[in-house]
């Protein structure tokens, strides 16, 4: 099987241009034995021909028997004429009926005036005859009659003439006539194999250039220029299906490469500030000798923009972890509450430190949940860090579990600065880091939303954050339960 | 020379500063857009060097407000993108230079030092007035062929007379691009000044330079 595509609506297109010809053959060969049939019809019906011959051979055949007959006196002659005027009689019914034009016509009425004086001859022959005259019936019948019949035989002739000069005209005018039909049903099969055909390939060249288009689009298409678009205008509705496809393709394509642009322009930015200020520390250093407190201190700076460094990397493996290679994290069914327990009681301790007031509702069944431990106390450790960060001090954390039919709701709210409309969204994106001057800043990177969330997407849950600019901010973690 | 420096990171902000100071500048620093365009307001810096990441706007943002409240002190922008996109971005919004971190400390002081001999029709670095010398880039002082060693404060308070020669100075022009936002305009530390540098330039010299102006400022002339 042909595995182009054009190729194979080429072939499917001669196919149909053989199967229209062999309609048309078809055709051909059937009008022709039309023909055949219409023609013998035509002839048996000319009845009167024949009869015409039958008369001739009728009238020869009596010039002999009149002779044979008469001359011996048999009067069987009255008898057979008689039985030859029945049939004479019938042919001319016939003959009448069959003449149509006017020729045949005209010797039809010569036919029977000639006719009538044989008959009359032949009654005047019969009475003499009858009456004993027989020399003067035989007499009439030799010579008049014979003329008559002469005459008759004549006509006879000219007629069978006409007849045949007549056939072979119809015959003429009847091949006309099927030659006619015949190109009234090849030319209309012949325009519409025409019109099937360029149909065929207008359509066939219709698909296969939006097929180009959309060939030309995707070949243009690179890490620089994924903006390119599939044209959808004026399409049929499979090829509208298949660009919209690759366009919405490209579109997730184009929104991941912006992420992925972005996320690389971020990590730069994160690693060069630590190395800028770790290269701008040594420089200035080593610009002249001074005392060893100078050294350590920019050593000492140094080292803190390195571990900066190395909680960049760290988390972003950490991240590409859970997100791209999830299968090397190991999983264990444990009890909720044991777990947050010492969650809680790590939280009020970080909370005591700013004199912030921490409070939990926690119901007392538990329920056991399949995770890893670790990964999950590191998210919930990271939403509470966050509240601490953002609650001033004397504000209010609370930490509530509510089991909710298949799932757990873990929320951490608190009472601090809450988050504009504007910067909601941005909230989970990786490096998004507000007011970070007034932290210590080293300490943020801005990953530990991001990390959160997806440590709660690898365990088949989510988290959600709810908060209004000085409101507070509510994040609510939601986890699957393996049972209750 | 008095410089504002816009810098959120505070261990970046530490070492430039640091370094700027110990090449006789006077620094102030900036954490946040607004606090850079309140101090631009009132201070009449030299120069400004602004990161482009500020935890509440950016760097464009800030250039574009100093440009619209017609403070035309040199710009000189320092960031982490370096992006043809950003730079050109940045010279747009009305910075005269664009410097991208991590950089050579020596780069950022030789365009600094560029920057400000834009405005002197004279564009080398040695100042000179009389027999009086300095130098801009090595900080050396020499007045009749002999080298005078001062502080770093000597040497800001000359370099500013130096640039304003044979025009009147007044003490509050010198507290605005001598000393930083720390300076108490109470006490007389500016006369103090003064005095120090008159003993280390004009004492062993018949030819006095430094001349005091009761009631205005100071002037140094031949």
């Amino acid at each position: 099987m042909q595995k182009s595509f054009r190729k194979k609506v080429m072939m499917g297109f001669w196919v149909m241009v053989f199967l229209c010809a062999f309609t048309a053959i078809l055709a051909f060969i059937t009008t022709r034995n039309m023909q055949n049939v219409f023609l013998n019809t035509m002839r048996d019906n000319v009845s009167s021909l024949k009869a015409a011959e039958e008369l001739e051979l009728a009238l020869l055949s009596q010039k002999g028997f009149l002779g044979n007959y008469f001359l011996d006196g048999d009067p069987i002659w009255l008898k057979k004429l008689e039985e030859k005027k029945a049939n004479f009689e019938d042919w001319l019914n016939k003959a009448t009926n069959a003449a149509l034009t006017p020729p045949e016509k005209n010797i039809i009425e010569d036919i029977k005036l000639l006719y009538k004086t044989y008959e009359s001859e032949r009654y005047r022959a019969k009475q003499l005859y009858e009456s004993g005259n027989i020399k003067g019936a035989k007499k009439i019948l030799l010579e008049d009659m014979w003329e008559v019949f002469e005459a008759l035989y004549q006509k006879c002739e000219d007629y069978l003439r006409i007849n045949e000069s007549i056939i072979k005209q119809s015959e003429a005018s009847l091949q006309k006539k099927v030659m006619g039909i015949m190109i009234m049903i090849m030319i209309p099969a012949l325009v519409i194999i025409g019109l099937v055909g360029s149909m065929f390939f207008l359509l066939t060249r219709r698909i296969l250039s939006s097929v180009e288009d959309i060939a030309v689009t995707t070949r243009n298409i690179n890490l620089k220029s994924l903006s390119g678009r599939v044209s959808t205008v004026n399409l049929e509705t499979e090829m509208e299906y298949l660009a919209k496809s690759i366009n919405f393709m490209l579109e997730r394509l184009e929104r991941s490469f912006e992420y992925i642009k972005e996320f690389s322009s971020s990590i730069g930015h994160e690693l060069k500030t630590p190395l800028a200020i770790i290269k701008g520390e040594s420089e200035i250093a080593l610009r002249k000798d001074r005392q060893v407190e100078d050294y350590k201190k920019a050593l000492s700076v140094n080292i803190e923009e390195v571990n900066r460094m190395i909680r960049i990397v760290e988390d972003l493996a950490f991240l590409a972890k859970l997100d791209y290679n999830p299968d090397n994290i190991k999983k264990e069914t444990f009890d909720f509450n044991p777990f947050f327990a010492d969650i809680q009681n790590r939280a009020r301790t970080l909370a005591k430190q700013k004199q912030i007031d921490l409070t939990a509702e926690i119901p007392e069944a538990s329920v056991t949940l399949d995770g890893n431990k670790l990964h999950l106390s590191r998210l919930f450790f990271n939403l509470i860090q966050n509240a601490v960060k953002f609650t001033p001090s004397e504000g209010r954390i609370n930490l509530t579990v509510r089991p909710e039919g298949n799932v757990l709701k873990v929320s951490v709210s608190d009472t601090g600065l809450g988050i504009s409309e504007e910067d909601l969204p941005k909230i989970f994106q990786r490096f998004f880091h507000k007011e970070k001057a007034q932290e210590e800043s080293a300490d943020s990177i801005g990953l530990g939303l991001s990390i959160a969330k997806s440590i709660a997407k690898f365990h088949g849950g989510d988290i959600e954050a709810k908060s209004k600019l000085g409101e507070g901010a509510t994040f609510t973690v939601i986890l699957p339960i393996l049972h209750a | 020379m008095r410089i504002l420096l816009v810098e959120d990171e505070k261990n970046m902000a530490s070492f430039i500063k640091r370094g700027l100071q110990e090449e006789r500048y006077v620094v102030d620093v900036a954490i946040n857009g607004e606090k850079a365009l309140f101090l631009a307001e009132t201070n009449p810096y030299d120069l400004i060097i602004l990161d482009v990441m500020l935890p509440d706007t950016t760097g464009f943002v800030v250039c574009k407000d100093l440009r619209a409240k017609k403070i035309d002190t040199f710009i000189l922008m320092l960031t982490a993108r370096d992006d043809v996109k950003d730079k050109v971005l940045g010279l747009e919004t009305g910075a005269d230079d664009y410097l991208a971190k991590p950089f050579d400390f020596d780069e950022l002081l030789a365009r600094i030092a560029a920057l400000l001999r834009r405005k002197r029709l004279d564009k080398s670095p040695i100042l000179k007035v009389a027999d009086l010398e300095l130098n801009q880039f090595t900080h050396k002082i020499i007045r009749a062929k002999k080298e005078i060693v001062l502080t770093s404060k000597e040497y800001s308070l000359l370099e500013y007379l130096m640039l304003h020669a044979n025009q009147v100075v007044t003490r509050t022009e010198i507290s605005e691009h001598v000393w930083n936002e720390d300076f108490d305009s109470l006490t007389n530390v500016i006369d103090v000044f003064i005095n120090r540098l008159r003993n280390k330039i004009d004492q062993d010299f018949k030819k006095k330079l430094i001349h005091s102006l009761r009631g205005t400022g100071y002037i140094l002339k031949e």
